[in-house]
């Protein structure tokens, strides 16, 4: 746990993104296109207008409006 | 991402049907194993429709088996299947090969001729051409440049200068026409002084010869004005370059008849299009009706057909246009038709003189019945003065 600390003290000194560092989701949406899910650890539902993926912090779930 | 899929157009990519329960672990695996999938589409709870390239579902089938689930390929798309359909249609292929072959052989030959200079008779040029094998439909290769300048040159003797430039199917014969040489007399040389036209000498100063006329002598062309010979006092006559400057009063005239009822020719601004197309000498019209209008003027305006700026095809496309006219009565007043002729005169006159003094000008009107005859006059000074040599 220490060395987890002091290597997440590293990363930000150096400014390396936090999506590359660990292993915390990332997710960009462009309007109602595009939808990208960074560090997911896969897809648990998958619908026209629904998604539901697995990650390392939690369930995320999308629904497009 | 959207190259990976314009790679997979070229490649052939297929429309797949995924059948199944399990569909959400069929797709991670796919991620797992770097499948891309695109355009995926859910439909209800069991059905999926994506698109995948021809290489990847291969090892689609073995993940379709591990997660229990069905695959059907509802559309091949991609080149490769395109062109798989049209295996059996051999002119497809041939055909653009066959154009390509034929551009290539055409582009051979010569198939327009250009003569660019002014002042020179084309016809009389490409004759010559054509007479040493320089014609339309003649293999650019035979074309034998030098041997054409040189006829060229033999043949014509106003010719300063002429080159040859084949640009495509494109030939263009560019040739200079050489100005005559003028007829100066050298300085050092014993001369005479003409007059140039009939006139009235209104003044005249010589500084070296002997003057002939006086102020008032009505000369006439080719009158000889001042002699180039000097009569000494102790010596005997000796010739000499005459140099003087003459003025004398020379008269420009322009005349014109005209009617008063005047037909004029207007056009109503109907036209009527017909083309043809002719392949060498081979022609085919398009429209052989007459054509439905009693007067008209035909405007013909043939275009070779080229592709890019040179290469021109041996086919040409010609467009004859119809043009309707109207006959129209114009009954002009004396005054109007008077005014008329003399602007149209004196404009013709101005260009004549330019601007050389002006002293008088006159009006002459004859009326006789539907006839005016106009004449305008103008009398100018002017130097009338040229030299000729002595033999």
């Amino acid at each position: 746990m220490k060395m987890k600390n002091n290597l997440s003290k590293i990363n930000e000194f150096l400014e390396i993104p936090k999506e590359v560092s660990s292993d915390i989701p990332k997710i960009t949406m462009v309007g109602n296109e595009e939808l990208l899910i960074e560090n997911c650890k896969g897809i648990l539902e998958y619908e026209d207008f629904f998604i539901k993926a697995k990650s390392s912090m939690r369930k995320y779930q999308h629904k497009w409006i | 991402m959207q190259i990976k899929q314009l790679y997979s157009y070229f490649s052939g990519y297929v429309n797949i049907i995924v059948e199944g329960y399990y569909i959400e672990r069929f797709i991670n695996k796919c991620a797992s194993e770097n499948i891309y999938l695109w355009n995926m589409k859910r439909d209800g709870e069991c059905i999926l429709y994506t698109n995948v390239s021809t290489e990847d579902f291969k090892r689609l089938k073995n993940i379709a088996k591990v997660t229990k689930c069905k695959l059907k390929i509802s559309r091949k798309r991609g080149i490769p299947f395109k062109a798989n359909k049209y295996r059996k249609r051999k002119l497809f292929f041939i055909l653009p090969l066959i154009i390509l072959v034929f551009l290539f052989v055409i582009s051979k030959f010569v198939w327009n001729i250009e003569v660019i200079g002014n002042d020179i008779n084309k016809d009389e040029i490409l004759s010559i051409t054509s007479n040493n094998g320089l014609k339309t439909g003649i293999l650019k290769s035979k074309v034998d440049k030098d041997k054409i300048i040189n006829q060229i040159r033999l043949n014509r003797s106003d010719i300063s200068w002429c080159g040859i430039k084949i640009e495509g199917t494109n030939v263009v014969i560019e040739i200079e026409k050489a100005r005559e040489k003028p007829d100066i007399v050298d300085k050092n040389d014993y001369c005479d002084i003409v007059s140039s036209r009939d006139a009235i000498i209104e003044s005249i100063e010589v500084t070296s010869g002997t003057a002939a006329v006086e102020k008032g002598d009505v000369v006439k062309k080719g009158d000889t004005l001042v002699y180039g010979i000097i009569e000494g006092k102790y010596t005997d006559s000796r010739k000499v370059h005459s140099l003087a400057n003459i003025k004398a009063k020379v008269w420009y005239s322009e005349s014109k008849k005209e009617y008063k009822e005047q037909r004029i020719e207007k056009s109503t601004g109907k036209e009527e299009n017909y083309y043809q197309i002719s392949l060498n000498n081979f022609k085919i019209n398009f429209n052989k009706r007459v054509s439905k209008f009693q007067n008209y003027d035909t405007i013909k305006n043939s275009n070779r057909l080229r592709i890019f700026n040179n290469f021109y095809l041996p086919i040409e496309i010609t467009k004859f246009t119809n043009i309707e006219k109207k006959e129209e009565k114009i009954n002009y007043s004396e005054e109007e038709l008077k005014k008329k002729i003399v602007d149209d005169l004196k404009n013709k006159l101005k260009n004549k003189i330019k601007d050389k003094e002006i002293i008088d000008e006159n009006v002459i009107v004859e009326d006789k019945n539907s006839i005016l005859k106009v004449k305008v006059i103008y009398e100018v000074i002017e130097d009338i003065g040229i030299e000729q040599k002595i033999n």
